[in-house]
């Protein structure tokens, strides 16, 4: 290049572009020298961008085309392009190279980050296994090898076709249609599990569906095979192929079954039917992935899509099931469901009765309570008379407290009923303890008038065993005294203070009034979270207490918030077999089950019962709370033998142990009641369930919430056995007392009403029944009823009237909508 | 790998067409590091096809020649062989593309990038242009976009200033992108 020319260019370039121009005027006569200067001026702005973008194209464009190499030959075929590349590899359209047979196959190539040796043998012999595997929804393996740079390939009948997600949406595919397209792959799928073939790797990518709009599956058992090839420890995460669809079985890396198709088929169905996969894995990193599959729930489809809701959801969240044994026994049982839905038949996911008749001869479920005391007599008269030594011999409040702790902790919390039963310990039978609690209180009074705190301290831990006695008039006598005694010498935001008015909230729980209850608890919470944090003990427990008052006023998004809220915390700061972490586990099932969100509750119930009967001991109350709790999951499910079985057996043991009058085992009266009506053994269910109503009249009140439940299941049992007048009476005696009693609302007395509806649509009068039913509906009625409402056996005379259609439909919109406030709810912020 | 070595030998000679030679032997090294680089690839991590061409003659002649030390020998041919590589790749796509009307479909996901194989011919041309009148210049602009070696590393292997580099790559460049632009 001339020397000049660059010298000036040189220059010139140095300058700003204004300068140039006389720059040059001034160094350059020559005008030809001047225009090269100036042309080349005028490309140096972004040619290095320019000579970057065009190499680094064009290099991209080499690279694809380096990988694709049509008329590269693999075996006996010939590549002729690319048709998908997967996460395994590339898929090669490719032709037989020796012109034996006129067929274009499609080619899987996989690759590995290791060098990879020749197919074992193991490897080889799969592949013929899959060779003689034939459908007419399987793309046929017709061959496998090596290529000639190492890759193993599997050679598979070509499909020309779309992936079954964007075929649906392609076609517009209704909701049917999707099911009815998943039929013939079930059929092969359980021609394939026959022959012990499990596919692994289900998901739509690797289902394509051709143009005369037949399903079929490719890439059978590919995943086994490579399997056999040895993969690095570190590549753990290689193992799930499709995250999306993974079974937590493969998440976790633990042998996979035919129940793991299952789940991906149930994941497929479920992309299908919402448009969206059954977990996220997006921006969540291998462990992140594998934790969530493995153990979080999937979304209840209707969540996503409304009109799933019902036998869809069932169906889905069975298949889906986290534990494989819960999951379709064959992918046989699975179609069977989806052919029964279509039909309009019951499916199996959602046995025949649902318990609807069940809700009716209802009971109450109560939240399991995490109480820590009760005592035995000796140990309650030793404890008071050690106090008295103690404050006698030491003035300095600091041991007093030391013997207060004492009290608590060492003496009092062994006795109690609940922490009675450990594993090891027998509970002790004598029931005499409130003697031994009266005369302790007694004895209390004016003996420690200048010790208000120990006083207090004491009269807490009195008040906290009566409450664990069931005898609450007590407990919130010496309750309200020692939350006088704090406030004044602690001072209102002192966390015993505090925990004080969460205890009297939670007496005021158990004696039916909600609305007490809520105030006091709420008031304890903003005062503990301020002081004590969030995730304090204290707060933990006024944060369940308020949960429990939520779910009886039937505010069930609100107290599965909590729960959930709470059960995340445990988890974390306490451990997952933590007493208190599996207590909150069962009483979060309880706000599933009441939201009819079975399969979600009584997997959790299974998980806490399991750890329970290790840590509480198999006859602990809180061990039963939950044994009770999944009687009633039983009976969701039809399983009544089951059901009756476990419940004469929680009845037999809390009558031994608590005594035949504690609101316990009169609950267990209930519920034993409840399944001998599931049953039809009505006059059996209305002599146990007269007896138990006599009893809580007496023990609870006339007007407690359990009393009031026990009435409307004698009136369902009267109503059973055509005794209409006793039990509308007694159902409209119910309502009085709810409407007077219960916050407004409350889908207790909203039940009332539907009860007395269906009392009347039994009786023929359709007006007065659709009136009561939608005046229900309207007010309160809980989504597990509503739900079932077009179920519902005693509603039979008004089918087919329009008027009922209607408010099915309506009910349906209303239980949604609460169930979607629920599901928004969910993630709550401190 | 006895004929890697020979072939070395002869293009440091300045045999020409032992490149004709290496050049396959390239590219079935690189074939296996494409697609582990495209399985591996996702949304966000962009390709770097230089690199990998690099990497695909790196290993060959780590392969058949570990004790191979001269940088600048290497860097040099190294940016040769991808020049070539990408010239001859764009010849053929180019010349697919005007004969045949029935071009291979491809699936949706899979679309060729680049679009302008011409881009690359046309700037082979300009190179081959400019290396009549200085070939230093045109040695440097290989180096610097077909070798992705920045200006401090062709400074060493050409054993000449950098400062010197980027002076006479900036009126390389404008020469060239006034060439192509013509």
């Amino acid at each position: 290049m001339n020397p000049e020319l660059e010298s000036l260019f040189e220059q010139a370039a140095g300058l700003a572009a204004t300068e140039r121009e006389q720059f040059l005027a001034e160094h350059c006569s020559d005008p030809d020298l001047r225009r090269e200067v100036e042309l080349l001026l005028a490309h140096d702005r972004g040619a290095e961008t320019f000579l970057q973008r065009a190499v680094s194209e064009e290099a991209s464009s080499t690279l694809q085309i380096l990988v694709f190499a049509p008329g590269q030959r693999l075996g006996p075929y010939r590549v002729l392009s690319v048709i998908g590349r997967g996460g395994m590899g590339l898929v090669y359209l490719a032709e037989r190279a020796d012109g034996k047979f006129e067929q274009r196959v499609a080619i899987k190539v996989l690759q590995s980050d290791v060098d990879l040796p020749l197919l074992s043998n193991r490897a080889q012999q799969e592949c013929r296994i899959l060779a003689s595997l034939q459908h007419p929804n399987i793309a046929h393996v017709l061959d496998a090898g090596v290529s000639h740079d190492g890759l193993p390939y599997f050679v598979m009948e070509y499909v020309d076709g779309l992936p079954l997600d964007r075929y649906s949406e392609r076609h517009h595919l209704s909701l049917r249609d999707r099911l009815r397209l998943l039929l013939p792959l079930c059929d092969a799928l359980h021609l394939a599990h026959q022959k012990l073939i499990v596919h692994r790797d289900l998901k739509p990518d690797n289902i394509l569906v051709t143009e005369q709009g037949v399903p079929k599956l490719l890439d059978f058992g590919i995943a086994k095979v490579l399997g056999e090839v040895p993969v690095s420890p570190q590549n753990t995460a290689t193992r799930i192929l499709t995250p999306e669809y993974a079974s937590p079985e493969q998440a976790r890396g633990e042998p996979v079954t035919t129940a793991t198709d299952i789940y991906s088929l149930g994941g497929v169905l479920y992309r299908l039917l919402t448009g969206s996969a059954p977990h996220q894995t997006k921006d969540k990193s291998p462990m992140e992935m594998v934790r969530a599959i493995s153990e979080e729930e999937v979304r209840r489809p209707s969540e996503l899509r409304r009109e799933l809701a019902g036998d869809i959801d069932s169906i889905l969240l069975k298949a889906l099931h986290t534990d494989p044994q819960q999951r379709y026994r064959s992918v046989d049982q699975f179609a069977a469901d989806l052919e029964s839905w279509l039909e309009g038949k019951p499916v199996l996911a959602v046995p025949p009765s649902l318990g609807y008749r069940a809700r009716k001869f209802g009971r109450r479920h109560r939240v399991v309570l995490a109480t820590v005391s009760a005592v035995a007599l000796a140990l309650v008269v030793a404890a008071v008379v050690s106090i008295r030594e103690g404050i006698r011999a030491n003035r300095e409040t600091a041991v007093a407290e030391a013997v207060n702790d004492f009290l608590q902790n060492d003496l009092l919390a062994q006795a109690g009923s609940s922490s009675q039963s450990g594993p090891d310990t027998k509970p002790d039978p004598d029931l005499k303890v409130r003697t031994a609690l009266d005369r302790a209180a007694q004895q209390i009074e004016g003996k420690f008038a200048k010790q208000p705190e120990v006083e207090a301290s004491i009269r807490d831990t009195i008040g906290w065993t009566y409450l664990d006695l069931g005898l609450y008039p007590e407990a919130r006598k010496q309750l309200a005294r020692a939350l006088e005694l704090r406030r004044r010498a602690l001072g209102e935001d002192n966390p015993k203070t505090l925990e004080t008015i969460s205890r009297l909230g939670r007496v005021a729980y158990l004696q039916g009034k909600d609305v007490e209850a809520e105030v006091l608890e709420k008031q304890a919470l903003e005062g503990q979270r301020r002081v004590q944090g969030p995730e304090n003990p204290g707060t933990l427990n006024s944060t369940s207490s308020l949960a429990s008052v939520y779910q009886s006023e039937g505010k069930y998004a609100q107290a599965e918030a909590l729960h959930a809220q709470i059960l995340e915390i445990e988890r974390r700061v306490f451990g997952p077999e933590h007493p208190s972490t599996v207590i909150t586990m069962g009483n979060l099932a309880n706000d599933y089950q009441y939201e009819a969100k079975y399969a979600q509750a009584e997997v959790l119930e299974k998980q806490a019962l399991e750890i329970m009967k290790r840590i509480f001991g198999p006859e602990g109350p809180r061990t039963l709370h939950v044994m009770e709790q999944l009687t009633w999951a039983y009976e969701s499910e039809g399983k009544y033998a089951e059901a009756e079985t476990l419940q004469i057996r929680i009845l037999e043991i809390e009558r031994r142990v608590l005594g035949p009058e504690h609101p316990d085992s009169l609950h267990s009266m209930a519920a034993l009641a409840a399944i001998e009506g599931d049953q039809g053994k009505y006059a059996q269910a209305e002599v146990l369930e007269t007896q138990t109503l006599q009893i809580q009249r007496r023990v609870l009140g006339p007007e407690h919430p359990d009393t009031l439940v026990t009435m409307g299941s004698l009136a369902a049992f009267y109503g059973e056995q055509g005794k209409y007048d006793q039990a509308d009476s007694l159902q409209n005696q119910t309502l009085e007392i709810q409407r007077r009693v219960l916050s407004p609302e409350n889908p207790a007395t909203a039940e009332t009403v539907y009860n007395i509806g269906c009392l009347a649509a039994r009786r023929g009068h359709k007006d007065r029944a659709i009136t009561l039913l939608t005046q229900s509906v309207d007010h309160g009625l809980s989504p597990y009823v509503a739900l079932g409402m077009d179920n519902d056996a005693d509603l039979a005379s008004l089918h087919g009237d329009p008027r009922f259609v209607a408010l099915v439909a309506h009910a349906k919109q209303v239980a949604e909508a609460k169930q979607k406030a629920a599901a928004t709810q969910a993630p709550i912020r401190h | 790998m006895q004929e890697v070595t020979l072939l070395l030998k002869r293009l440091g000679g300045g045999d020409k067409t032992a490149l004709d030679e290496i050049i396959p032997l390239v590219y079935a090294e690189l074939r296996r590091i494409a697609q582990g680089y495209l399985r591996r690839e996702s949304p966000g991590n962009t390709l770097q096809p230089t690199a990998l061409i690099h990497e695909a003659y790196l290993r060959m002649v780590r392969q058949s020649h570990p004790n191979y030390v001269s940088r600048a020998h290497f860097y040099g041919i190294s940016a040769r062989i991808m020049r070539q590589i990408l010239v001859d790749n764009a010849r053929q796509r180019h010349a697919k593309k005007r004969a045949s009307e029935q071009t291979v479909e491809l699936s949706e996901t899979l679309e060729i990038a680049g679009q302008r194989p011409q881009e690359v011919m046309v700037l082979d041309e300009a190179l081959n242009r400019l290396s009549a009148i200085d070939e230093r210049k045109s040695n440097l602009v290989e180096m610097r976009f077909f070798g992705g070696m920045t200006a401090e590393e062709i400074a060493e292997c050409a054993c000449i200033p950098a400062h010197t580099v980027r002076r006479e790559l900036r009126i390389a460049q404008a020469w060239l992108r006034k060439e192509l632009s013509a």
